[in-house]
């Protein structure tokens, strides 16, 4: 219902704005600013969604606009095919570009992208035969209905109203499950794999649909004018679409049409200035950076936030009793995971020595050992994030040797992270919700209309979330961010993310490291509750209490080699293992934990 | 030595602590025990400046901490040990270390003498001196973060769950070095999850509750207390 007003005020000013100054000029300047920001409405998913940079976004723009022109004004292609000819090959060079580009980060992406902006610009310059170089291409018809050209202020209407559709259908994709899938690609990519997300099919992902909204701005400016050459293209007009983001905000949903019309206003007022043009926009960059380092519309949703958020009273959500995870798989026995010859060494160092270790199913096997001793590289090499040098691993029989982490993860193999992988942008729910990513079949066009299939899809992962919460004792702080709360809680938020991908094997790295002895019963709790449900565990800890009342195998390494292996009973009196893990000690502090 | 009164502390608008009094003399070690979320970290964080306090003092000595930023509070001899690993993991375990000692860098002979007597007390640091800190085990990057606090020499240390990842017999061997290092002079404050620990080898405690002083009173005392066994022994 709000939303619905809002469209209806936005579609209000649309209409009204022409006429606020009604000249040629201004209409004009309207529509610039309305397909302005369809491209960096698409350069918004790109940055500030996907976390990857474009210095090149001008390439994309530019092969819009050449598509168009070229099929209209030379081939007498209808609009009605032009302007989906100029997404599709625009969409189809940002396939190609990230290709090679998503395996690299940072300035080499950026100096990818900034590579593939110049090879546009250079082949629109010389490539004369095709787009008339710096004479450019004439004759681009302009948009008409019914046979009568619909005007300046008809096609601001329809680029706006097309500019208007394309921020609410980006609304509802980046605040779906599908934005926060994004979100946590650029956050951990480590994290995201180890859910089932494909992160390289996901950048890629991100480009084309950022490429596509520049084809499509680049349509529209084709065919307002009805001429375009090679100058509009060049690399200041990327770096413009990129300053016109981060002064509007960099992954504020409202930072493009915020910062393309402030820019391009500023722009049109310095002009007379013609040299001072660019001092400005400097000194504008370096203020908005300086004083609102999110943007302006960061800045404002910042204030709103401030104002309006209230510390969460001590929610009073009911700590149902929740069937955490549904039954993982049919088969009761059987060996769940095993692990045969597994070796990795890092330089001089063996890691990793010739372990074999079996899990039964619905099993809690626990992996001790000194700290050094190979424990995380272990799992490191079962979860498929570092590639073995010998050995073998499978999952119920199935050979998982030479698999991506995701591929692992969507078989059922789910880790945690001893070092935290939280997704810093996300909230404490959405962080777990994502955890459910491997079972959400619906895809982009459907959240982003918001079709049955990603609604069940969200409401399915809200419902995961919530009894996950409830379970894990964090529904007081569902709302916070990773860097908001507290250590031992950041860990059953990793936890929670895990589980709601409902495991059929479960590798946890230290799950009650740096949570008390009560807090570490009720995870206990909570992981025999989870085994009953079939889940087979493989855990990493050091809290021997812990340890020693949940399995019913314990394994144990010291310098990458198997030294014991039995109940937790046979382990815990083995000399070898009081030597080199438990201590002498061991007697008298396992005494002082367990007591009472 | 130290003492804190009545301390608020907030980020944004939740408030993390309230009216927290504590008081830590020389040659003491002092446990503050409490769940997760009680604002354990924050009261460290707090005194060595890397939280804005909102209200009450902090005294060291005399003198007031409580505005002061972080790096003079480290000049005057107080040791942070982070939570959770925090160490430089494109830096050798000895370049980590040598950036502890970095208020004494214009002494390079006692630097030397206390990055020797660090890696005495950690041999397998010393194994590892030129490894990449990120490369280490993760028991290994905590044994580093203990390592660079003690080598900036600090009259005053204060840890934050130093047991965290540890095995058992590497626990034993840092509650025993928590404990030796006291006796040779070091005032200790010491959060802890791993309750029973804390409380054998220090002094007195506090337990921290919802931001508040919930208990307080010598360690002998909490350890038998009800509402610590059921709250954070695992009664």
């Amino acid at each position: 219902m709000v939303r619905l007003v809002r469209v209806a005020v936005a579609v209000a000013v649309i209409a009204v704005l022409p006429y606020v100054f009604p000249t040629a000029y201004f209409t004009h300047l309207l529509t610039t600013i309305a397909y302005s920001t369809i491209v960096v409405l698409g350069l918004n998913v790109l940055i500030g969604f996907s976390g990857q940079i474009s210095l090149g976004h001008a390439g994309f723009y530019g092969v819009g606009a050449y598509t168009t022109a070229l099929l209209s004004a030379q081939h007498g292609w209808s609009l009605w095919l032009t302007f989906p000819a100029a997404i599709v090959v625009a969409a189809a060079a940002g396939f190609v570009l990230a290709l090679p580009a998503i395996r690299t980060k940072g300035l080499y992406l950026a100096v990818m992208t900034i590579a593939f902006g110049f090879v546009v610009e250079i082949l629109s310059q010389r490539w004369v035969e095709l787009t008339g170089g710096t004479m450019g291409v004439y004759g681009i018809p302009a948009l008409s209905w019914l046979g009568t050209p619909v005007g300046g202020v008809g096609y601001f209407y329809v680029v706006a109203v097309v500019a208007l559709a394309l921020q609410l259908l980006l609304n509802t994709l980046v605040g779906s499950l599908w934005g926060r899938t994004l979100t946590a690609v650029k956050d951990s990519e480590q994290a995201a794999e180890a859910v089932g997300i494909d992160v390289l099919r996901w950048k890629v992902l991100a480009f084309v649909v950022s490429a596509g909204c520049a084809g499509l701005g680049g349509a529209f400016f084709a065919h307002q004018n009805g001429y375009i050459n090679s100058d509009a293209f060049t690399f200041s007009t990327s770096l413009f679409l990129l300053v016109a983001l981060i002064v509007g905000g960099l992954g504020n949903r409202y930072g493009p049409v915020v910062g393309v019309t402030v820019l391009t206003l500023l722009n049109q007022l310095s002009a007379q200035l013609y040299e001072y043009r660019f001092y400005t926009l400097g000194v504008l960059l370096l203020g908005v950076l300086i004083f609102m380092p999110f943007g302006i519309a960061g800045g404002v949703t910042a204030l709103a936030r401030r104002l309006g958020r209230r510390p969460a009273p001590g929610s009073g959500s009911p700590p149902a009793a929740p069937a955490v995870v549904t039954a993982a798989g049919a088969a009761r026995d059987g060996i769940a995971l095993s692990v045969r010859g597994l070796m990795k060494h890092f330089g001089g160092v063996v890691a990793v020595d010739g372990v074999d270790v079996e899990v039964a199913m619905g099993t809690i096997h626990a992996l001790i050992g000194p700290n050094g001793a190979g424990k995380t590289t272990f799992i490191n090499l079962v979860s498929g994030r570092l590639v073995p040098d010998r050995g073998h691993v499978a999952c119920a029989g199935i050979a998982l040797d030479g698999t991506r982490p995701f591929r692992r993860a969507r078989r059922g193999v789910i880790r945690t992270f001893q070092n935290l992988q939280l997704f810093s942008d996300l909230t404490v729910a959405e962080n777990v919700s994502v955890g459910a990513h491997r079972h959400v079949r619906a895809t982009t066009l459907e959240f982003a209309f918001g079709l049955p299939r990603a609604r069940r899809a969200e409401a399915e992962a809200r419902r995961r979330t919530a009894a996950l919460l409830a379970a894990l004792g964090l529904a007081g702080i569902a709302d916070r961010r990773p860097d908001e709360i507290a250590y031992g809680h950041r860990k059953l938020v990793e936890l929670g993310r895990a589980l709601a991908a409902e495991p059929a094997v479960l590798l946890l790295d230290e799950p009650v490291a740096g949570l008390n002895a009560t807090e570490a019963d009720r995870i206990r709790e909570l992981l025999a509750r989870i085994r009953a449900q079939g889940v087979t565990i493989l855990l990493i800890e050091h809290n021997m209490d812990f340890v020693m009342k949940i399995s019913e195998r314990v394994t144990v390494l010291n310098f990458g080699q198997k030294i014991a292996d039995g109940t937790p009973e046979t382990v815990q009196r083995d000399p070898v293992v009081l030597e080199a893990y438990l201590g002498r000690r061991h007697g008298a502090t396992a005494a002082v934990t367990t007591r009472a | 030595m130290l003492e804190i009164t009545d301390l608020d502390v907030a980020y944004g608008p939740l408030t993390i602590l309230r009216g927290v009094s504590l008081v830590v003399a020389r040659g003491e070690i002092v446990a503050v025990i409490g769940s997760n979320g009680a604002g354990k970290s924050t009261l460290l964080r707090a005194i060595s400046g890397l939280t804005r306090v909102l209200r009450g003092s902090i005294a060291l000595e005399g003198r007031r901490l409580e505005r002061l930023r972080p790096e003079a509070v480290a000049a005057l001899g107080v040791a942070h040990v982070p939570q959770g690993r925090q160490v430089i993991p494109d830096l050798s375990v000895e370049d980590n270390l040598r950036l502890g000692a970095w208020r004494l860098r214009s002494d390079g002979a006692r630097v030397a003498r206390l990055l020797a007597r660090e890696y005495a007390r950690f041999p397998r640091l010393a194994e590892r001196r030129t490894q990449l800190a990120g490369s280490l085990s993760g028991g290994e990057q905590q044994m580093l973060v203990i390592a660079r606090g003690l080598v900036m020499d600090p009259g005053f240390i204060m840890m934050d769950e130093p047991s965290l990842g540890l095995a058992p017999i590497a626990v034993d061997e840092i509650m025993e070095t928590i404990r030796r290092l006291n006796e040779e002079g070091l005032t200790v404050l010491l959060v802890e999850q791993a309750a029973a620990y804390a409380l054998a080898i220090a002094d007195r405690g506090y337990v921290l509750k919802n931001g508040e002083v919930f208990l307080s009173g010598p360690a002998a005392q909490l350890r038998d207390d009800e509402r610590v066994v059921h709250g954070y022994l695992g009664g």
